[in-house]
């Protein structure tokens, strides 16, 4: 559902930021589903709607995992896609947070170590974290 | 967890823990010449139970100097509810009040009976000095629509309040908010525009907000209205997105803010999260 209102937004509308020529900071939420190939949905239409951002500083990611089996989902993502965020007129790559966020009404197990254990199983988001290019940081949150 | 730390002329450093602050008030409610402080520093005090109203409510009942000093921390924010309706009265009753709040909320719910607080309470809003947010939440039923309409009308021209918070307002004559020069940032969650009430194609001569926050289900003439206020927007935000809006009016009001925008916030319907 939430990953088809960006497919719909960014490629029915047509939908980009390239207007927007003063635009520093773009910020997104999207939700990390039980199933990796409905969640890999969002990760590209969000990239191909940053790279239409002239000039870009700071992208301020936010997955939200609603459901338990939702964490074994988030080690699946193709995390490299993150690296095709380009440089933009400014001639740097915008900085990415990265925020991942677990309902905490799910129970002690389900908690931001264990969705920063689930990341660590995806070596390409790995790199880009060693490499500065993405700040990773998760939080437990109380409904919404 | 020590919390209070102040120094004041001539006298000494005075720490103060927390959980002791409410302790303090009262032993000093009867004060006498060897213990009475210095009204700045029960006011300091009192800064720090700004949240805890109850604490607040207990010293203020201690000593008529605490009740005047505490009443602008318990009114700095006020709810006006329909089931809570004293402190409505309470404030109609008491001019003087009307210097305390920042930010006010009339909020309602969903019935079919008349309800006299918003009516009641928004004539006294330009009269609110150092209000700052005013938030406005399905006030009324919509025999009362009229009233209220004109009420908020009056109230948009003649308060320097610059945020305002519209939820669940249906069949608004958006033109009303063009008169409403000092608002910085609008909140609309909800709701619909009068369809009788055309858009302008002309952007509004007074309103120029920076920041825009669109929450929820809104048809597209709101996103038409909101293209004529948004020529200086710095931070636009969009909250729970819904999939069946008409987004084919997303990218002109984007277009209508490239110049300025600097902050872009997009979040899916959190419900479906």
């Amino acid at each position: 559902m939430l990953s088809q209102i960006y497919i719909f937004l960014i490629d029915y509308t047509n939908v980009t930021l390239s207007v927007l020529l003063h635009l520093k900071e773009f910020s997104i939420s999207a939700l990390v589903t039980t199933t990796a190939t409905e969640s890999e949905w969002a990760l590209p239409e969000i990239i191909r709607l940053v790279n239409t951002a002239p000039a870009v500083q700071d992208v301020f990611l936010q997955f939200h995992c609603h459901v338990s089996d939702s964490i074994t989902s988030l080690g699946r993502l193709n995390w490299s896609l993150l690296d095709d965020l380009q440089s933009n007129y400014t001639g740097k790559r915008p900085r990415i947070d990265l925020c991942v966020t677990g309902e905490g009404t799910l129970g002690p197990t389900f908690s931001s170590e264990s969705i920063l254990d689930a990341l660590a199983e995806s070596e390409a988001l790995m790199n880009l974290v060693k490499q500065g290019q993405v700040i990773l940081r998760s939080e437990r949150t109380w409904g919404y | 967890m020590w919390i209070l730390h102040w120094q004041g002329p001539g006298s000494g450093c005075v720490t103060i823990q927390y959980s002791t602050l409410v302790g303090v008030c009262l032993l000093l409610s009867t004060p006498t010449p060897t213990m009475r402080l210095p009204a700045e520093v029960t006011d300091h005090i009192f800064s720090f139970l700004r949240k805890d109203t109850l604490a607040l409510k207990a010293c203020s009942k201690a000593h008529p100097l605490y009740s005047r000093l505490a009443e602008r921390y318990l009114y700095a924010h006020i709810v006006i509810d329909p089931r809570a309706p004293e402190v409505c009265n309470l404030i109609l009753e008491n001019p003087r009040l009307l210097d305390y709040p920042r930010s006010l909320e009339i909020r309602s719910f969903l019935n079919f009976t008349r309800n006299p607080l918003p009516i009641s309470i928004m004539p006294m809003i330009p009269r609110m000095a150092n209000l700052v947010s005013l938030c406005i939440s399905y006030p009324c039923p919509y025999h009362q629509r009229d009233e209220f309409i004109s009420t908020l009308r009056n109230c948009l021209q003649r308060s320097s309040f610059q945020k305002l918070r519209l939820s669940d307002i249906y069949d608004l004559p958006f033109s009303i908010l063009d008169d409403a020069k000092n608002i910085k940032q609008l909140t609309l969650s909800g709701g619909t525009v009068d369809e009788d009430e055309p858009v302008s194609s002309s952007p509004s001569a007074q309103l120029s907000l920076e920041t825009l926050v669109l929450s929820g289900h809104l048809d597209a003439d709101v996103y038409r209205w909101a293209m004529r206020w948004v020529a200086r927007l710095t931070t636009l935000e969009l909250h729970d997105l819904w999939l069946d809006q008409d987004w084919n009016v997303f990218p002109e009001l984007l277009a209508a803010c490239s110049n300025s925008l600097t902050k872009l916030q997009l979040d899916t319907d959190r419900s479906c999260m």
